[in-house]
């Protein structure tokens, strides 16, 4: 089942792959190095 | 003397047994076999399964939630894609539509601009909050009379009222997105 949990997440799109991805606050810092 | 076709093993008659009964009997047979024994389980058609295994964001305008980056659909055929998810929103009187539309695959996957939408379907919030999941499904047809390579996308929108929606989605519990070749169109 889809886990009722609450987490703020933000869109990136891969520029290799154009493919749209959600990621969480700390994903998306990784992501932006 | 006869022989047999190489990817069907389907019997040839040579010159001069063309009326041959027997002949005629061995095509029907060797159809008949190959039919019931493998045609009926070979994949039918180009087909395209992928998963959303994470939530998306809080949206409330025209947003891209998932997207196919290029598909190509083959002239003449039907092609059903079905997008089936759970969702909730932030408030009870959030009315949202959402939709699957093309853009061409030169555009970036999030870009609202350049759609061109195959179907909609509005979905109501009932109960707010990420514990009262509601599910929800979009399907769209499309046929093109040529071999047409596109970038599909998955949006969602606040409709109506008020508030946000979130699309659902785990390893346990994936949003779904499916394209499948149905055939021949008729």
């Amino acid at each position: 089942m889809n886990e009722p949990i609450e987490v703020e997440r933000f869109q990136w799109v891969d520029p290799e792959s154009n493919q749209i991805y959600w990621l969480t606050a700390e994903e998306l810092a990784k992501k932006n190095g | 003397m006869s022989t047999s076709t190489p990817r069907l093993g389907l019997v040839k008659p040579a010159a001069g047994e063309a009326y041959s009964l027997t002949i005629i009997n061995n095509n029907n047979d060797t159809i008949d076999t190959y039919v019931s024994g493998t045609a009926d389980k070979l994949a039918k058609g180009r087909s395209l399964k992928t998963k959303g295994t994470a939530a998306s964001g809080a949206v409330s305008t025209l947003s891209v939630i998932n997207n196919i980056p290029t598909f190509t659909f083959k002239a003449g055929k039907e092609y059903s894609i079905v997008w089936d998810f759970n969702y909730y929103g932030s408030a009870t009187d959030g009315f949202f539509e959402m939709s699957i539309a093309t853009a061409l695959t030169t555009d970036s996957a999030s870009l609202t601009t350049g759609l061109t939408f195959l179907n909609q379907r509005t979905h109501g919030v009932i109960v707010g909050g990420a514990s009262f999941p509601h599910h929800g499904s979009v399907i769209a047809d499309a046929t093109y009379t040529v071999d047409t390579t596109l970038q599909i996308k998955f949006t969602a929108k606040l409709l109506a009222n008020t508030g946000t929606v979130v699309i659902m989605g785990d390893a346990s519990a994936p949003a779904l997105y499916i394209i499948d070749e149905s055939g021949d169109q008729i």
